[in-house]
């Protein structure tokens, strides 16, 4: 059926929303899986940083407050690249990816650092934007075939979605954090605690590497 | 990680991954269940390997900051 | 399985070695031997080994795990044909394994090799916009019907040149010492490896080592098909040399400029893919 992910093995129905797990899916998924578990069990590095005019240097360390802010938008960011991984609908896919570029700036949110900050704001700007053509890619999906449900999509029996409706989609998931619009993102990655950190980067990767599926897919 | 219990590990992996094998190629047990298997097996196994015979026993230092 | 991974994994380090050799001849240099890798990974093994002090442990250690597990998955996904899509995934998913070793042991310089690994991720984008035009042809990703497909309509390498040459560029982000290996640029020590030492390190060559055989055997089978075991070897040295020829040649491009160029490669590939969908793919 969804030929360009493997066929699924295993549907998960949540009354007419569906997940499907394909080979595809599946891996995305485990991998989000993987790296949410990091965050939620390693504790943060400390940075360690050279202060100029002396041989001294310092490690910045991170409160414990700051700590559990960042843990929990971190996992949460997890969850929703999990949900963006499997799901067998067009707008909830939207919905978690535009989840995970709320969740990335509150991963860097409690970072006191004015590059991580302006950076934050540039790229929340961004991400901002993108919904734009993100939601309006889903609706015109629903708009021209009349469902969207990538599984009924897969059948081919429905009309073909428009290019000009997929590259929306595509468009939006690339303003959510990828290439070239990352460089407004890499300024976040001078904030400490890696393992947080690191979840701003994947959840990208892999919103993209689904949209690509599903573009593929429609 | 102590090194006894990097042993153990190590060892467990080691064996498990050694012993299926022969069902694996007998074709009692599938290319992706045994695929699985070595793909957590082979990282976990080298790296307790490593611990059980490398890991240093003295305090850690700090990272390298220039020469 | 067991002896095609320890297969896979030796004759990526001698591809690597044989790189370093084909660079040092072109610079006019001995170089040093063909396996000079594998002694690398060997030796580093053999050395007594801890976390820094400062490092984020589990995650200082547990990167290097998944390094080692998703390159193991990605050559099993080789062996059984499988989608191209999940090896193009565990491809990008190195870029999030080389920003956790960086990022976890508080060194500011893997920092520095961690985030410029991150923001060289322009890289990845024309693979896909090549995936996309291989799909367009094939109407498959799974490797075993690319394959098939070249067996009747002769190798893709001569159907959509443009797409081989996009996965070419993204070969040669990967080598080391190419034009846009900014992560390993010398003012950085060793990048995001610089804090990995001892097992950690030679970790990293396994991770290498099946790396560089999985993208070279993935592109052979891409482009140009199905062939006997030899006949893979043959044509893996001889793309392997041909990337070397092209590192030792080409200065290394600043971040920036490193970036600017894969983006106008990937917007140069969508107008071809467009224009191939536009007028229709024969047969």
């Amino acid at each position: 059926m969804i030929a360009v992910g493997g066929e699924p093995f295993y549907y998960l129905e949540f009354g007419d929303i569906v997940l499907y797990f394909s080979p595809v899916t599946t891996t995305l998924f485990v991998l989000a899986l993987l790296f949410t578990l990091f965050v939620l069990a390693s504790r943060p590095e400390r940075q360690v940083d050279i202060a100029f005019g002396s041989d001294a240097y310092l490690a910045k360390v991170i409160t414990p407050g700051e700590l559990h802010f960042r843990k929990f938008m971190a996992t949460a960011c997890g969850l929703a690249s999990m949900g963006a991984m499997v799901t067998g609908d067009v707008f909830d896919f939207t919905l978690f990816a535009s989840l995970v570029g709320i969740t990335n700036i509150g991963i860097v949110a409690a970072v006191k650092n004015r590059h991580v900050q302006n950076a934050a704001y540039q790229y929340g700007l961004v991400s901002l934007s993108a919904t734009v053509p993100l939601f309006s890619g889903a609706a015109m999906v629903a708009a021209t075939t009349g469902t969207l449900s990538l599984i009924e999509l897969a059948k081919g029996t429905y009309p073909a979605v428009p290019l000009a409706v997929k590259s929306f989609l595509v468009l939006g998931i690339i303003g959510e954090g990828m290439a070239p619009f990352y460089a407004a993102k890499a300024e976040m990655f001078r904030a400490p605690g890696a393992p947080y950190v690191i979840m701003c980067s994947l959840s990208s990767l892999l919103i993209f590497l689904r949209v690509v599926e599903i573009a593929m897919t429609m | 990680m102590k090194k006894k219990d990097a042993r153990i590990i190590a060892a467990l992996t080691g064996v498990l991954m050694g012993v299926l094998y022969f069902p694996y190629v007998a074709g009692l047990i599938t290319f992706w269940t045994y695929g699985a298997l070595l793909v957590i097996g082979a990282p976990v196994f080298f790296l307790a390997a490593g611990f059980a015979m490398m890991a240093g026993e003295g305090e850690e230092d700090d990272p390298f900051i220039g020469y | 399985m067991i002896p095609e991974i320890l297969a896979a994994l030796f004759f990526g380090l001698l591809l690597l070695g044989l790189h370093r050799k084909v660079v040092a001849r072109i610079q006019k240099r001995p170089g040093p031997p063909v396996w000079q890798e594998f002694l690398h990974a060997a030796k580093f093994f053999w050395k007594q080994t801890w976390v820094p002090k400062t490092a984020s442990s589990l995650m200082f250690v547990g990167i290097v795990l998944v390094g080692i597990g998703i390159w193991v998955a990605a050559l099993l996904v080789v062996i059984a044909g499988g989608n191209i899509l999940i090896i193009f995934g565990i491809y990008m998913l190195q870029k999030i394994v080389e920003h956790g070793f960086g990022l976890s042991s508080g060194s500011p310089y893997g920092k520095f090799g961690g985030v410029r690994s991150v923001i060289s991720a322009a890289s990845e984008i024309p693979l896909f916009v090549s995936v996309a035009a291989i799909a367009l042809f094939t109407h498959s990703l799974a490797l075993q019907d690319i394959v098939a497909y070249q067996a009747v309509h002769g190798p893709l390498l001569l159907i959509v040149p443009p797409a081989a040459f996009a996965m070419f560029l993204v070969l040669l982000s990967k080598m080391p010492g190419g034009p846009f290996s900014v992560v390993e640029g010398k003012e950085l020590v060793s990048g995001y490896k610089t804090e990995h030492f001892g097992f950690f390190r030679a970790g990293l060559y396994v991770c290498d080592g099946l790396k560089t055989t999985v993208l070279l055997w993935t592109f052979v089978l891409v482009f140009i098909g199905g062939l006997p075991t030899a006949g893979f070897i043959i044509v893996m040295v001889i793309l392997m040399i041909i990337l070397s020829f092209t590192c030792a040649l080409t200065p290394m491009l600043t971040p920036f400029d490193s970036v600017t160029l894969q983006t106008l490669v990937t917007g140069a590939m969508l107008v071809y893919v467009g224009c191939i969908a536009a007028m229709g793919v024969p047969g």
